[in-house]
């Protein structure tokens, strides 16, 4: 059987919170139990582990790319090119550090940007466990049924917390 | 499956949503007629540039020695003007002060389009605007490079950069208010949003991984954004004409570029403020905030100008003095009374008064007589060095053209026109943020955490 | 030592060969050229100027272009008045490009534009120039001019016919300036390297010089120590067009004697 998620929408961050603790409760992992709101929350409202991410390390290690393609193209153009021009020299440290730094700065922009895309699955156009009142200011707590067991315990952990509507994807 | 049902009810929240979406789904006849001037006046200068281009160089006021004029007193006009945006909004995201939490969309979404105005003028002053992309360092058959010891050079790269960064800067943070619109539109606006909000649906790791982006974008785009100014102005400093070859011109470049910019966003969020009923959500508490902010802008900005203005005038250079003296007694005189006057002599002592810091009135008349000042500051800045430089055989004056002109009008015309139709397509106001504000300040305990977290963000 | 580092101090500007671009052709860094004006000599006539228009096609400017400060002229003669009425001297001061070694109008150039031959020219690329026009924002001299017009449809009949064809056209929206006739430079060279022999001094000179009747404009290699313009280089009466500037012209200019 495909896995199937629990969705229940709440009125309350309170009761939504009380959802994840009832799932946690019920023998779900945390990996399973997922919250969607639409005001970001600590981790800690929830009760759920302390995310981590790679974000700040693939930004530096572009802009550590982009420094190189800086130094490449401010430094290897000139001396496949070598134009002397006002008695300068053809590569010079201090204009060619401009160059450098931003480059290195648009490397890091945009893998910061594209990062975060990457790691949140963002474009992502597929019908995901969703419920269109997430905007309008209801908390959602998501529970992921592997193989389609458990739905009902997952159900009723909604259930009991408050839930005001809760649906079944599958 | 089973479904408890509930009567429908509102929720607190969705009364922010409706509000703030709603210049997005009402459009008013004065939208229409606004675009139809501005979209007039866009044609207008676009006919004028097609003009020059078509017909020569000569129909403007340039000749020999005065190669630049109005076109790049506009570019670092607009450059200038992108400062506050993107920039303010990083130091005050980064330096948690809550009360940006309304201002900084319009602030971004303005500097994206201040600088897509300014990116022109380099273009357009080119004498051959359609030969441009030798400028770019691309591979070609000719193993023609880019001079990268040329500012210009430098220009292009930190523009690029800057037009990037302040892009991704506004649309990453815009995502979960484009779902929200997504989720209240039908029809042909829904496809649209469903499209720009790629599939947001606000999970734990979602808003996780967007918080930590906007701070670490705020981080990077803050020393690109004071590079950009900075090599603007070493396009002039980086020469030997007189009274361009200064050291003060980077930091001088940067302030000037945060007080011109402070005043357009002042100017923008009175207007909004005004014009979509949101007195709620732009209070005077906050025009009061902005206000400090430009009023610190102008006393630092003043200080520079006074720095450069003392030294070049007790220095008492011959070249230096030729032309601050056309300042100071000749043909520019009133061009600098006129900028004093915007910039400083009445601007500092309005702004100390709280009753000036929160009229609305009374700030949009000082922003727009500021940025009067401050395009008339760039504008002394090119044009005096240019007139009486070199061998005063060759000393010479210059007016600008009526074709100069109506390019000068083009990226105002221009840019109010892109930003009513940003209006129609994003919520002007952060609708996340807001509400994100009012969990913080609403409740000290939530669920089984702790809000410490949330307010400290 | 890195190129880098040398950026530190600054380079030496007295012979050719350290200018020369990295595997330029050898025989190219044998001349420095340059030039000499004595001024105690110049009659103000004008001659160079004609010369010059005739040797290097420059566009002809009518009488209302050329008030707007839209003509090209890569010589001019300065005239500065001295004296009251009646009591007036003209000083006339011919002036073209100054060929700087440390040209400020070339790394401002985000194109490759304008740059330094090997032989010390300030060259300017028409075909890739675009038109920034910053040469000529960090001249001092004011002496590089940018085509407002499109010169091939100003020149009236019969002028066309007069057009040197051993120079070029420029189109509208580029900068030119005084490239020392760098065709007749180029015509010599050959001639001499066909030969088997040394470049003569003497052997050409510039438009400008050719017509200065008299005398006051003088051309050749300022490396070669015997020729007339290497000495009055080094002449007691010798000064350069805003030294103080560091530019580093090739321009010599004699004044101070009997006139």
């Amino acid at each position: 059987m495909a896995d199937v998620t629990v969705l229940g929408v709440f009125r309350e961050v309170d009761n939504a919170a009380q959802g994840v603790q009832n799932a946690l409760k019920a023998n779900f992992t945390p990996r399973e139990i997922d919250v969607i709101t639409a005001v970001p929350y600590p981790d800690e409202v929830w009760g759920l582990p302390a995310q981590r991410t790679n974000l700040r390390k693939i930004a530096a290690m572009f802009w550590v790319i982009g420094f190189s393609t800086g130094t490449l193209l401010a430094g290897g153009s000139a001396w496949l090119y070598p134009l002397p021009t006002g008695g300068k020299p053809i590569f010079s440290l201090p204009t060619s550090a401009i160059i450098i730094y931003e480059l290195a700065m648009l490397f890091g922009i945009f893998a910061s940007a594209i990062g975060t895309l990457w790691e949140s699955g963002l474009p992502n156009f597929n019908k995901l466990p969703y419920h269109s009142k997430v905007t309008e200011g209801w908390p959602a707590v998501t529970v992921l049924c592997r193989g389609g067991a458990n739905v009902d315990n997952a159900e009723n952990a909604l259930k009991s917390a408050g839930a005001d509507e809760i649906v079944r994807h599958s | 499956m089973s479904m408890i049902v509930h009567p429908p009810q509102l929720h607190e929240d969705e009364k922010i949503n409706q509000d703030i979406l709603k210049p997005i789904f009402v459009t008013t006849w004065r939208w229409w007629a606004l675009v139809a001037l501005c979209g007039a006046g866009f044609m207008a200068g676009l006919a004028a540039w097609c003009y020059m281009m078509a017909t020569g160089m000569w129909v403007i006021g340039y000749h020999r020695p005065v190669m630049e004029g109005t076109f790049i007193a506009n570019f670092v006009f607009w450059v200038g003007l992108s400062h506050s945006g993107t920039l303010i909004s990083a130091i005050l995201r980064l330096s948690k002060a809550e009360w940006r939490r309304p201002i900084t969309r319009a602030a971004e979404a303005m500097t994206v389009f201040t600088v897509l105005m300014a990116a022109q003028f380099p273009l357009i002053h080119l004498g051959r605007t359609w030969f441009f992309y030798y400028i770019l360092p691309y591979a070609n058959q000719r193993e023609l490079w880019t001079n990268f010891r040329s500012p210009l050079a430098w220009d292009v790269m930190a523009i690029m950069t800057y037009l990037s960064g302040s892009f991704i800067y506004l649309y990453l943070p815009t995502i979960p208010d484009f779902a929200i619109a997504r989720d209240h539109s039908t029809g042909w606006r829904q496809k649209l949003f469903t499209i720009v909000a790629l599939g947001w649906r606000g999970t734990r790791r979602e808003w996780h991984r967007l918080n930590t982006c906007v701070l670490l974008l705020a981080v990077l785009i803050l020393p690109v954004a004071v590079s950009v100014h900075t090599i603007v102005s070493w396009d002039f400093a980086m020469t030997i004409a007189p009274m361009w070859h200064t050291t003060i011109f980077g930091p001088y470049f940067v302030l000037g570029a945060i007080y011109s910019g402070m005043g357009l966003v002042v100017t923008l969020t009175v207007v909004i403020r005004w014009a979509f009923g949101w007195q709620e959500y732009i209070t005077p508490y906050h025009l009061d905030k902005l206000s400090k902010v430009m009023l610190v802008a102008a006393i630092v900005w003043t200080y520079l100008w006074a720095g450069d203005f003392l030294v070049t005038w007790y220095g008492k250079l011959p070249e230096e003095s030729i032309v601050l003296n056309i300042k100071n007694a000749g043909p520019y005189f009133w061009w600098q009374t006129t900028m004093m006057l915007a910039n400083s002599i009445i601007m500092i002592p309005m702004l100390c008064f709280k009753k000036v810091r929160t009229s609305p009135w009374a700030l949009l008349i000082l922003t727009l007589f500021l940025n009067v000042g401050m395009w008339i500051e760039r504008y002394l800045i090119v044009a005096p060095t240019l007139v009486q430089k070199g061998p005063s055989y060759t000393w010479t004056t210059y007016t600008p053209t009526w074709v100069e002109w109506m390019i000068t009008l083009y990226p105002f015309a221009g840019f109010v026109m892109l930003y009513l139709m940003f209006v129609k397509m994003a919520p002007l106001v952060p609708i996340w943020e807001i509400r994100e504000d009012k969990v913080a300040a609403a409740t000290k305990k939530m669920g089984v955490g702790h809000l410490r977290a949330l307010v400290a963000e | 030592m890195a190129d880098w580092v040398s950026d530190l101090a600054p380079p030496p500007f007295t012979k050719a060969d350290e200018h020369a671009a990295p595997g330029a052709h050898p025989e190219r860094t044998q001349h420095r050229w340059g030039m000499a004006v004595d001024l105690d000599m110049c009659t103000g006539c004008g001659a160079c100027v004609v010369a010059c228009h005739a040797e290097n096609n420059l566009a002809i400017a009518g009488p209302i272009d050329t008030e707007e400060g839209r003509s090209v002229d890569w010589i001019r003669i300065e005239r500065y008045w001295e004296g009251e009425y009646p009591d007036v001297r003209a000083h006339f001061l011919p002036v073209m490009c100054q060929h700087c070694s440390a040209a400020p109008c070339e790394p401002v150039c985000p194109v490759y534009a304008t740059y330094h031959t090997p032989e010390g020219l300030n060259a300017q690329i028409y075909n890739r120039c675009i038109g920034t026009r910053w040469c000529q924002n960090n001249d001092p001299y004011n002496v590089r001019f940018f085509n407002w017009f499109e010169a091939a449809l100003n020149w009236p009949e019969p002028l066309p016919n007069q057009l040197n064809p051993d120079v070029g056209v420029r189109s509208r929206g580029v900068m030119e300036k005084c490239t020392f006739c760098i065709q007749r430079i180029r015509e010599s060279e050959d001639d001499a390297r066909v030969a088997g022999r040394k470049l003569r001094d003497g052997e050409f000179t510039t438009a400008c010089a050719q017509a200065c009747s008299a005398k006051a404009l003088v051309f050749g290699d300022l490396l070669d120590h015997d020729s007339k313009v290497g000495h009055m280089a080094e002449s007691a009466r010798r000064f350069r067009l805003m030294e103080g500037l560091g530019t580093e012209p090739v321009v010599y200019y004699l004044k101070g004697g009997q006139a």
